[in-house]
């Protein structure tokens, strides 16, 4: 039996044999015209047909040779099927043309569809072929128009309407047809798109406009309302109904999808996405770059964007469109803003702070007057700062109605995404974790047979090769039911053949959608392709431009285009895409990398590490920088960047290493340079790591290598000089900060930031020598400087509260506390010690209610901030505020929970307090074994040992007294006195100076002698004291 | 590679039990002012810094015009206080550790003088000794 196929490249078999092509082209002809006209033919019409301009004589001997050459082909039974008689030559054979025919009679449309593997006799080209191949292409054309409409569902519509139009992309009717079936299927983006294309083709290609019903058609689609159906494009939900029933009775909290690649994570998470937009909710989503090291924040940046875009205009008052600019530069325009005012400059950890308050603001906004739903595609790649942002935006919503849905495949492992998960539950929050298994068979089944309608066989083929795998199964089915070469054996397969049948254009911006490693934006994609190869790509259908982004429809078929691509066409795209996105420095850099330019790479990584420390990522910018040391070891502008991260992280170590590493860099003559790192290294042993000792000393050092430096920077020299002086004067060299100050004052300074610091330098000489008015002076010009950033507003406010308050004029002290929490509002982290401050400054002045409401304040901020010594601080303030208040059982409770923490906190002194609240509550054993741990605590300057040692004498009595030893407790009661009569009667300047260092916050003396002696002599006169219980402070 | 110069501080280690629990002698060596009760050779104490050096100041019976600001720490663990003398650069680190049987407490030493005062290693010996004596009992009283 012969068979030929003619729907595609011409092919024949004979009992199963394939038929090889004859050297003879005219013989290949030959086979294709006779199988297309069944029966026997004249030799001399057959031969006038296919010789024309030779005598007839030629034509008939050409025929025959032609026919000889045939039936060798044909093989040993070539004779049986080649019928060649003296006067008229035929073919026997079957072929698919015939079988389309009895299809077409059964009216099997998708088989009959399917039949076409291509253009009819895709191979050949002569003037009778391409005749017979646009009646043919007519066909399928109706067959497939027929097959859209009687589409079960709009995306196999969609798909059908597609295939029409590519078989004739000029063919208005069928764009028209595609275009409609896009917008029914709820996706006007595409919808618009193929008009876009088909305007573009018909204008390059015919010079003309599109027709006045194809403009009245997108006409049509631009007006109608959007249709909420599913996800555009996306194929049904199938099989998940139990899964989709949980993840929709969520209503706010946190949904994990967890799965294997393709299992359908997305598809679910995104079917939620759009009922719960259905019904009303607001919904953003964002998913991770692939690419790895990413920028810190970039899932957030993605999502802010997309939340921007249904939002209405904040009021103009709301700094937080600004604030959040950092990570998300177009949100204030996106928000109906025409400027952005940028927030001032922060340390590391307050622009951290000040971020994570945006966001919150943010989405509580979104959430004000609809719930809000929020995908993270693909959290297993998050970045850090972005699953810290989410977590703290959870711990602050939780009643605000928001939804956060994450996908994760099951590897790798995220410890931190973990303990978020346990967090949010430990906090009583909603938690859902869904594992999305494999398909059983008659879900695959129903799957398969919604994407194509395939032959028993062939749709057996595609479920097998699935394995339970919706993605697998789309995949295989579409593919099959393209005709491409039958069910592919892997998806890789699927992709090579559908990427591999674009043209170049096409396909070039395909493969620089595999290789970007997320969706591009359409400006993004417009800088790299042109329109054309962009909808081009599109119709190859593996790519999808929802949501106005170009990209693969899953991660798992552009890993497939990747793992097809080869490695010098990969890293040329990787180095386009490095030249064109304008997208953070962090990806560029990765890009360069893949691109094996690491040249170029490491300035970008410095780029991004600066970036990163901008918006509080310190430990990520360490990162950049450590990486970018790999690709340029020993350049020391990257090792003294290195140094600062890691000291605003808080390793002092690895910052000390990185500086000594900087200054074996630099030659011992380069004296500016070396005279610049010593500057630096001083601000951050002053300001991250608030060491004094090593700030005077690293200035020192600054001022001595910019002496001998041919050029200085006077900002830079008198930096140095104001931070030295600042280091002498808390550490008590006061000699040696007055030197450094008068020749400060010989310099211009004309810096505001250099004036501040000259100013605080000033502050805290004064304060070494007790001169609080001037000290307090000092600190007052500080407020008075134009523009102080928050955490510098809140160290000035604090200081002059505090020293305002060793003066004796604590309601002025308090008016400052008061005016520093104005100025930080919005950020925890600086308004939990202020509130503290006030607390303590109100129970001074005896207003304990207020004193309550200060500490409650504090509490709630500490909370807000998530940071846990922050908490413990909170806790042991409330404890202080207990105590003093007389309710010893809240005290002692309190101040225990803040002491196993590790916060900066006066240990002896809370444990002092413990100790009496026990003794007064007549517990005098553990009041007894709280003194013993008092002398295992450590003691800082800033902790006044002599004044510790009076306050434990005191402790003691009480003791005794719970015991009954009345003489015992008088003894000590005397002890006790003449301890404190022997203390100075107020804390000096310098006391509030170690308290600075040793407690890293603001803080009033931690006892006052006068105040305690009073205690003792009421003791010892037996009156009662206001230390019983009295009121409770919690 | 340049021969490096060994260092050698002079330096000495001594101990003491006082029958009182650890209490009453952490209270004695975290007073200053009670210092010239038992460290012999200490005149007077001021709780204050001298021209803003150090926690508080000292004065000797041999010098009592000179003021010898001191600064005292305890370690991180509590364990171990230290008084160090920004004068002279004499360190005293003790260590107090309660007695596993009764009440009483081991008073350790650790001191350490700059190498030009090498010279007084054995007068500090003495002083330290009797004064280690005189702070057991002292605590006991």
């Amino acid at each position: 039996m012969l068979r030929v196929r003619l729907l595609g490249p011409l092919e024949a078999d004979v009992a199963g044999r394939s038929v090889e092509q004859p050297a003879s082209s005219r013989a290949w002809e030959l086979l294709a015209w006779l199988a297309l006209h069944p029966g026997e033919h004249p030799r001399g019409a057959l031969a006038a047909r296919f010789w024309p301009d030779v005598l007839d004589a030629s034509a008939r001997a050409s025929l025959r040779s032609a026919a000889w050459a045939l039936r060798r082909a044909l093989g040993p039974e070539g004779a049986d099927f080649l019928v060649a008689g003296r006067d008229r030559v035929g073919l026997r054979c079957a072929t698919d043309l015939q079988e389309l025919d009895e299809l077409l009679d059964r009216d099997a449309l998708e088989a009959a569809a399917a039949l076409h593997r291509g253009p009819l006799l895709a191979d050949l080209h002569q003037d009778w072929v391409l005749e017979e191949r646009d009646r043919q292409t007519a066909r399928l054309s109706a067959i497939l128009a027929r097959l859209a409409q009687e589409a079960p569902t709009p995306a196999l519509a969609v798909g059908h309407a597609r295939r029409r139009l590519e078989l004739d992309p000029l063919d208005e009717a069928a764009a028209r047809a595609l275009m409609e079936h896009h917008a029914a299927n709820g996706d006007r983006a595409a919808a618009l798109a193929v008009h876009d294309r088909l305007a573009e083709r018909l204008r390059t290609q015919l010079g003309l406009a599109p027709s006045a019903e194809t403009r009245a058609a997108v006409a049509g689609v631009r007006s109608a309302p959007a249709v909420v159906t599913e996800a555009p494009g996306a194929s049904p939900v199938i099989g998940r109904d139990a899964e989709l029933a949980a993840l929709l009775a969520m209503r706010s909290g946190v949904v994990v999808v967890r799965g294997e690649p393709g299992i359908g994570k997305t598809r679910l998470a995104r079917e939620v996405l759009e009922r719960a937009r259905a019904a009303g909710a607001r919904t953003a989503s964002c998913a991770a770059l692939e690419l790895g090291g990413p920028a810190p924040y970039s899932m957030w940046s993605e999502l802010l964007r997309d939340l921007a875009d249904d939002l209405a205009p904040p009021p103009p008052d709301a700094t937080w469109p600004d604030d959040l600019a950092v990570i998300a530069p177009s949100l204030p325009r996106r928000l109906g803003r025409t400027s952005v005012a940028p927030g001032a400059r922060a340390a590391p950890e307050h622009a951290r702070s000040r971020l994570l308050e945006a966001a919150v603001d943010a989405v509580e906004h979104a959430a004000a007057d609809r719930p809000l739903v929020l995908l993270l595609d693909d959290a297993h790649l998050a970045d850090t700062p972005s699953l810290e942002l989410l977590a703290y935006v959870l711990r602050r919503s939780s009643g605000l109605g928001v939804l956060a849905v994450l996908t994760c495949r099951t590897t790798p492992q995220r410890p931190d995404l973990d303990a978020l998960l346990r967090a949010h539950v430990g906090r009583g929050g909603e938690l859902l974790e869904l594992d999305v298994l494999p398909l059983p068979r008659g879900d695959v089944e129903r799957l398969v047979a919604s994407v194509a309608e395939l032959p028993p066989e062939q749709r057996a083929q595609v479920i097998a090769a699935a394995d339970g795998n919706p993605l697998l199964a789309i995949e295989g089915a579409r593919a099959a039911g393209a005709g491409r070469n039958g069910p592919p054996e892997s998806l890789q397969a699927v992709v090579r053949a559908a990427v591999g049948r674009l043209p170049g254009g096409a396909r070039r911006a395909a493969e620089l959608a595999a290789v970007a490693g997320r969706d591009l934006t359409l400006t993004e994609v417009g800088a790299l392709a042109s329109q054309e190869d962009v909808l081009r790509a599109l119709d190859c259908g593996l790519l999808t431009a929802e949501r106005g982004d170009f990209g693969y429809r899953h991660a798992l078929l552009r890993d497939a285009a990747l793992a097809d691509m080869p490695e010098p066409r990969r890293r040329g795209l990787h180095e386009e895409l490095a030249a064109a996105l304008r997208g953070p420095a962090a990806e560029i850099a990765r890009h360069l990398r893949l691109a094996g330019r690491d040249d170029l790479a490491a300035g970008r990584l410095a780029r991004a590490a600066r970036d990163a420390a901008a918006v509080g990522a310190v430990d990520e910018a360490a990162e950049f920088l450590r990486e970018a040391l790999e690709l340029r070891p020993g350049d020391p502008s990257l090792t003294v960047e290195l140094a600062a991260a890691e000291a605003y992280s808080g390793r002092r170590l690895a910052a000390e290493d990185a500086l000594r590493t900087t200054l074996e860099l630099l030659a011992p003559s380069e004296h500016a340079e070396r005279g610049a790192v010593h500057a630096r290294a001083a601000r951050w042993y002053s300001a991250a790591l608030c060491r004094p000792s090593e700030t005077m000393s690293q200035a020192r050092r600054a001022i001595a290598e910019l002496d001998c430096a041919d050029v200085v920077d006077p900002t830079q020299l008198a930096s140095a000089l104001a931070l030295g002086a600042w280091g002498a004067a808390v550490t008590g060299r006061v000699q040696d900060a007055d030197v450094l100050l008068a020749r400060l004052a010989t310099v211009d300074v004309t810096d505001p930031d250099v004036a501040c610091e000259m100013a605080n330098a000033h502050a805290f000489r004064a304060l070494a020598e007790n001169r609080l008015d001037e000290a307090v002076e000092r600190f007052e010009s500080i407020v008075g400087m134009p523009g102080p950033g928050p955490d510098r507003a809140y160290s000035v406010r604090a200081n002059l509260a505090c020293v305002l308050a060793a003066a004796g004029r604590h309601e002025d002290a308090l008016a400052c506390a008061d005016g520093g929490v104005a100025e930080v509002r919005g950020m925890p982290s600086l308004l939990t010690p202020l509130h503290a401050l006030r607390a303590k400054l109100l129970t001074r002045l005896g207003r304990l209610d207020a004193a309550r409401e200060a500490i409650a304040q504090e509490r709630v901020a500490a909370a807000r901030s998530g940071d846990p010594s922050l908490v413990a601080l909170a806790d042991h303030d409330a404890g202080m505020a207990a105590y003093a208040a007389g309710d010893h059982a809240h005290a002692a409770a309190l101040l225990a929970r803040g002491l196993e923490s590790d916060a900066a906190i006066n240990r002896p002194l809370a444990r002092l307090a413990i100790a009496e609240s026990l003794a007064r509550l007549g517990r005098a054993e553990a009041a007894e074994a709280e003194l013993r741990e008092v002398t295992l605590e450590p003691v800082g300057p800033g902790d006044r040992p002599a004044a510790l040692v009076a306050r434990l004498t005191h402790v003691q009595a009480l003791v005794a007294r719970a015991r009954g030893d009345e003489v015992l407790a008088e003894r000590r009661l005397q002890e006790a006195a003449t301890a404190w009569r022997r203390q100075p009667s107020r804390a000096g300047g310098g006391d509030i100076a170690s308290s600075l260092v040793d407690l890293g916050r603001p803080t009033l003396a931690p006892v006052e002698p006068a105040r305690e002696l009073e205690r003792v002599e009421r003791e010892l006169r037996h009156a009662p004291d206001p230390g019983a219980p009295r009121a409770a402070v919690r | 590679m340049p021969p490096t110069r060994e260092l050698h501080v002079p330096q000495f280690d001594d101990a003491a039990i006082s029958a009182a629990p650890v209490e009453e002698v952490w209270k004695l060596l975290y007073d200053p002012a009670r210092f010239p009760e038992w460290w012999r050779g200490i005149g007077t104490v001021e709780p204050r810094a001298h021209e803003g050096r150090g926690d508080f100041t000292m004065f000797t019976d041999g010098y009592p015009d000179f003021p010898m600001p001191q600064e005292l720490r305890s370690d991180l663990s509590g364990r171990s206080v230290t008084v160090s003398c920004l004068v002279s650069d004499l360190v005293f680190a003790y260590r107090l550790t309660p007695l596993t049987e009764g009440d009483g407490t081991e008073i350790a030493v650790h001191v350490e003088l700059p190498e030009e005062e090498a010279h007084r290693l054995e007068t500090q010996r003495g002083v330290v000794r009797d004064s280690l004596e005189a702070l057991a009992a002292l605590a006991a009283a």
